[in-house]
């Protein structure tokens, strides 16, 4: 195979935002027939050279060379043309128009009866039930990421990047997108398969390459083993990722906060949470979990009051908050950690310091504001510049500074490590739980099992804006498989 | 062929200030050249033009208008209000001072009359605000659309006055109120059309305001609501009422303005389109120019009333032709504050491979 | 009651408003807060007037079209390569535009009037229901129109898929204004016959707010403008009828503009009509995400 000469050639690309360096001279290939995977923690890198392929993000320096061309390319539409396409995480489709539209709009055609003839074969042959007339904000997240993969693959692309984009899938889902790319490889496709699980990297790649800090420190050959993987990862840290679960001591009987019969709709008037009930008691650490998309978002929400809940009661200490406002929720004590740090997280526009003053209530001393951005490690330590300068994990742990300022009679945290590396995943954890064990009652909603399976007391799977189980043992890694299966058959 | 494209920069406070201050500073030695072609007139007679503009003690007379009106619009566009119906506030204001000294009995008492005045002034401005703020709290409708709406019904309102119910006994048709009692004016600075209260008012209100906005924490939430409504709330202040507020500040000093316009300028209530003069429009690029920091909206409106002089020096000949050529050398320097926020902010990337 | 509808539909008057309306919803409808409409419109009359003065009706349609193209370039180049914040554009051009229109109109006009150009009703109803059917169908039914809807959704979405964001607001802009500049041709030489200083201006944040109001639906638009239009063409005889003060009278259509988007809003209609969500964003393709 290497023999053959490479698809894409990237070469030493550099890529600046503000003061933080996000590549640092890049530079790898790609063979046609070929998966590499690309490895890195959150904040390597590794979506911003995904960006910078698919004509996202323009590179400062450096230059790709596809078919001997040099070039870089300043839109997807360029990228697209050279037969490259890009899977992300979260699925780029127009939720306001048809399945039809959105690949009409990939496609660059008019939404034609022909074309709606062709997907519904093309949609058929995969084993896909999907009306293609639906509006897109009615399919599931699953649903989503596969229209969006297959999309691509009518075009018969000839690398597909995939970032992260099965990472949070259970297993047998999981299993049935990474077979289309594999076979997508086999057909003498190029993939980049991006991740930061070493376990799913290996099962992949054909080749691996490591990014710690915008460098690449690591170019293995199949058969690499998983400590190695790892230390080229974190270099010499190493991080306890396991956690203590402290034994149930719960002193208080009755509920923190409770939630009865809740139903909310999304935006487009569909139910996202759909009849849930669930209790937490001062001192426990209960986690929601599901495949993206199943209204565990929605449901934190509705609880923090960004949403409005169409029926049901939401209780705070047997008040009832239900209708509150989300700002009058927060001051009786209940505290939302959002996902997204830089549309919800922080103010982007304000300082670090602005940002921590508008947490608290009472005002903030110099002293207290850089214990506190000691003990979340947030670097650059200087609380006068903006936020903006800083990088998203940085900026995510700004946000969690809301944590530290009091103790929260409840919290509630959607996804809050998605976009953080290792150490600072730990760190957050681990606030969260000594919450818990401090009296506070905290209920997270993930979407990733690892980040909840070692330190919640108690795991709800939701399913279609339902909880439809709940697991409680003091071993929960056992029940893995279990809970995967919930996950994906209701 | 060659790639180009679009990135973000970040660029020093000091450096973007200098930044722009060149940028205006081009843009008038280009406006001079363009006039002096258009008109005929060399460019050193322009020159001149432009230098007494910017020395004449008559700048005050227009900053005492666009002071407040583009401070109170800076909070709001901080606080993503897009209030753009200044223009309208302001003649609610004008007629508010109007009602108080004409038609209430507290015009006719010294000190306390031109203070009532200027209280309803700035409520009746605040309280015209108020319907695009609650269609846009209640029903989601786009204020910017609604507010611009209001400023030609507020114009229709004026002219109804001043030829209907309000007309005056002395003013032999023309369509004026009567002139306000003495009592109630505000005194002007000696032979001039402006008065040092007003002057010296305006600039606390904008310092006042820049420590609202940037020590307190509802001004910090009110920035920070530009950035992020969920995260305001989540950090437990309510966003609507912040929106609210800036709103209703926002209406406030604009009819605070439009009642000093009454007050120390016309001194009677004159035609919508006259008493606005267009002050609420030019406001809202002026609190640009100061980049929505009250305390830049300092210079940036002396430097904005420096250009109405000019223009009103430009219009030599016929006046039609000089009002439609200030209105295009005005518009063309308010293109280029938005150039010159473009060059700070980001910068073009062509590569050849 | 038919001759009536009739004599609505084939009002020149309504039919350039007809026009402005589909020209703006083109341009909002790819995200873009098009308030640079005003002086656009007001630009294109004088251009129009002037130019039929000077050359005749066929290339003063001609040159009135290239005008308003050129103008709405320039808008474009703020919006979506300066990354201007829209509102704020479009009144900073539209200063400059009603200066250029009376730099425009005083510099070439040779007398105060025009002779009206004669259409007959059924060429002018043609006019404006051929323009509506034809939106819609590039809106709903073509490549172009799913790109530009795509923009005005989800712009972020749209470049993923491979649309050029800015190329498509900029050809939206194109199809839209060459409604636009045809809509002020018949205001300037159909309807009015005559020019004076910012003939026209106010017509154009009308037609914003009559779009707004129809939630940028091509179809739907039309039966709001007429509406309006014989609520507007009627007013003045009301104040000869009731003498109601013209003042008054004159701030009605801001009024009933107001209270029509108020009204669509405050039903679940408009809930129902995918409307453009992200109007008015400032879309930066670098823009960070989670």
């Amino acid at each position: 195979m290497m023999m053959r000469k490479p698809f894409i050639e990237v070469v030493e690309i550099y890529k600046k935002f503000g003061d933080v360096i996000a590549l640092n001279g890049v530079s790898l290939e790609i063979y046609p027939g070929e998966i590499l995977a690309v490895l890195g923690e959150n904040g390597s890198g590794k979506s911003t050279l995904a960006k910078i392929l698919y004509g996202l993000y323009f590179p400062d320096k450096g230059y790709i060379k596809v078919d001997d061309v040099v070039t870089v390319f300043s839109s997807p539409a360029e990228a697209k043309n050279r037969g490259i396409f890009l899977v992300s995480q979260r699925p780029q489709l127009v939720d306001d128009m048809s399945v039809l539209e959105n690949v009409a709009l990939f496609l660059n055609t008019s939404p034609s009866r022909d074309l709606k003839k062709k997907l519904e074969v093309t949609l058929r042959d995969l084993g896909m039930a999907i009306d293609v007339d639906r509006g897109v904000y009615t399919l599931s997240y699953t649903e989503k990421q596969f229209i969006d993969l297959v999309k691509a693959l009518i075009t018969q692309p000839r690398l597909l990047i995939v970032d992260e984009a099965a990472t949070y899938l259970p297993r047998e889902l999981k299993l049935k997108f990474l077979d289309i790319i594999k076979k997508f490889a086999a057909r003498g496709g190029s993939v980049m398969y991006i991740t930061h699980k070493i376990l799913e990297a290996i099962e992949m790649g054909d080749r691996f390459i490591v990014l710690r800090k915008g460098d690449v420190v690591g170019v293995f050959e199949k058969g690499v083993d998983v400590t190695t993987i790892r230390r080229a990862m974190f270099g010499s840290e190493e991080y306890l990722t396991t956690f203590k679960r402290s034994p149930k001591k719960i002193t208080h009987e009755s509920f923190a906060l409770s939630v009865e019969n809740l139903i909310v709709f999304d935006e487009h008037g569909k139910p996202s949470v759909n009849d849930v009930s669930l209790n937490v008691r001062s001192g426990e650490l209960i986690s929601i979990v599901g495949i993206a998309g199943n209204g565990q978002k929605e449901l934190g929400e509705a609880i923090a009051g960004l949403r409005k809940a169409a029926r049901g009661r939401i209780m705070l200490n047997d008040n009832e908050i239900t209708h509150a406002p989300a700002s009058e929720r927060i001051k009786k004590g209940l505290i939302y950690v959002p996902e997204d740090p830089f549309r919800e997280g922080v103010a982007m526009g304000l300082t670090v310091a602005e940002n921590v003053k508008l947490f608290s209530q009472s005002k903030v001393s110099r002293e207290l504001l850089d214990a506190l951005i000691k003990k979340l490690d947030v670097n650059p330590s200087n609380p006068f510049i903006n936020v903006a300068k800083l990088s998203g994990g940085n900026i995510q742990k700004v946000s969690l500074a809301r944590l530290l300022l009091t103790t929260p009679k409840v919290v509630v945290a959607y996804s809050p490590t998605r976009m953080l590396d290792e150490r600072s995943k730990t760190l957050t954890l681990s606030i969260l739980q000594r919450l818990a064990e401090s009296g506070s009652a905290v209920l997270l909603l993930s979407e990733d099992i690892e980040e909840v399976l070692h330190i919640s007391t108690r795991l709800g799977v939701m399913v279609s804006g339902k909880i439809v189980r709940f697991f409680e043992t003091p071993d929960l890694e056992s029940c893995r498989e279990d809970i995967e299966k919930v996950m994906v058959h209701a | 062929m060659p790639k180009v494209a679009i990135v973000k920069r970040e660029l020093s406070k000091i450096a973007t200030a200098l930044a722009k201050v060149l940028v205006i500073l081009l843009g008038l030695l280009l406006a001079a050249t363009l006039t002096s072609i258009a008109t005929g007139n060399t460019l050193k007679l322009i020159s001149i033009t432009l230098f007494q503009s910017f020395t004449n003690l008559n700048v005050f007379v227009y900053i005492s208008t666009l002071l407040p009106t583009a401070v109170g619009l800076s909070l709001a566009f901080s606080a993503n209000a897009w209030n753009l119906g200044a223009e309208g506030q302001l003649v609610f204001g004008a007629i508010g001072a109007t009602f108080i000294a004409l038609f209430t009995p507290l015009g006719r008492q010294e000190i306390i009359a031109p203070i009532a005045a200027l209280i309803f002034a700035s409520f009746l401005g605040a309280l015209w605000a108020l319907p695009a703020a609650l269609l846009k709290m209640f029903r989601g409708i786009n204020e910017a659309l609604t507010t611009l709406l209001m400023n030609f019904i507020a114009y229709y309102v004026a002219n109804y006055l001043v030829k209907g119910p309000w007309r005056g006994r002395t003013v032999y048709g023309y369509p004026t109120t009567d002139m306000i009692p003495i009592e109630s004016r505000i005194p002007t600075a000696p032979g001039y059309s402006f008065s040092w209260y007003v002057v010296v008012a305006c600039i606390a209100i904008a310092v006042l305001l820049y420590l609202f906005l940037y020590r307190t924490r509802v001004g910090i939430a009110l920035r920070a609501l530009g950035s992020s409504i969920h995260f305001v709330e989540l950090s437990g202040l309510s966003s609507k009422k912040l929106f609210l507020i800036a709103f209703l500040i926002s209406g406030a000093l604009a009819g605070f303005a439009g009642g000093v316009k009454i007050l120390v300028y016309h001194k009677k209530l004159v035609e919508g389109p006259i008493v606005g003069g267009g002050y609420g429009f030019t406001s809202i690029m002026v609190s640009w120019l100061g980049g929505l920091n009250p305390l830049f909206v300092i210079p940036a409106s002396y430097y904005t009333a420096a250009l109405y002089i000019l223009s009103f020096g430009l219009q030599i000949g016929s006046a039609a032709v000089g009002d439609a050529l200030s209105s295009t050398i005005v518009g063309f320097l308010l293109a280029l504050i938005l150039l010159a926020d473009f060059l700070t902010r980001y910068r073009i990337v062509i590569r050849f491979r | 009651m038919l001759v009536e509808v009739v004599k609505i539909i084939s009002d020149p008057l309504v039919v350039a408003l007809v026009l402005w309306v589909l020209g703006d919803i083109f341009v909002e409808r790819s995200g873009v807060i098009n308030l640079a409409l005003d002086g656009i419109i007001t630009a294109a009359i004088a251009t129009a007037f002037v130019s039929t003065q000077n050359f005749g009706y066929l290339i003063s349609l001609l040159i009135t079209v290239t005008i308003t193209l050129a103008f709405a370039s320039l808008f474009m180049i703020f919006i979506n390569i300066l990354h201007a914040y829209h509102v704020l554009t479009g009144l900073a051009l539209n200063i400059l535009f009603y200066g250029l229109s009376a730099l425009i109109g005083l510099r070439f006009q040779q007398s105060p009037s025009i002779t009206t150009l004669n259409l007959n009703s059924l060429t002018l109803a043609s006019i404006s229901i051929l323009t509506v059917a034809l939106t819609w169908l590039i809106l709903y039914k073509t490549s172009i129109g799913t790109a530009i809807r795509a923009c005005g959704f989800n712009p972020r979405a749209a470049e993923h898929s491979g649309v050029k964001v800015w190329r498509i607001r900029f050809l939206a802009s194109v199809i839209g204004y060459i409604a636009v500049g045809i809509g002020s041709y018949i205001y300037a030489t159909v309807y009015r016959g005559g020019w004076s200083q910012y003939t026209g201006r106010g017509y154009g944040f009308l037609a914003i707010t009559l779009a707004m109001a129809s939630t940028w639906h091509p179809l739907l638009s039309y039966p709001i403008t007429l509406a309006f239009g014989y609520l507007y063409t009627s007013i003045y005889s009301l104040q000869l009828l009731y003498g109601i003060p013209p003042d008054v009278i004159n701030a009605i259509p801001y009024i009933a503009s107001i209270t029509i988007v108020t009204i669509v809003y405050s039903t679940p209609l408009h809930k129902k009509l995918a409307t453009p969500r992200a109007l008015g964003e400032v879309y930066f393709r670098e823009e960070r995400a989670a």
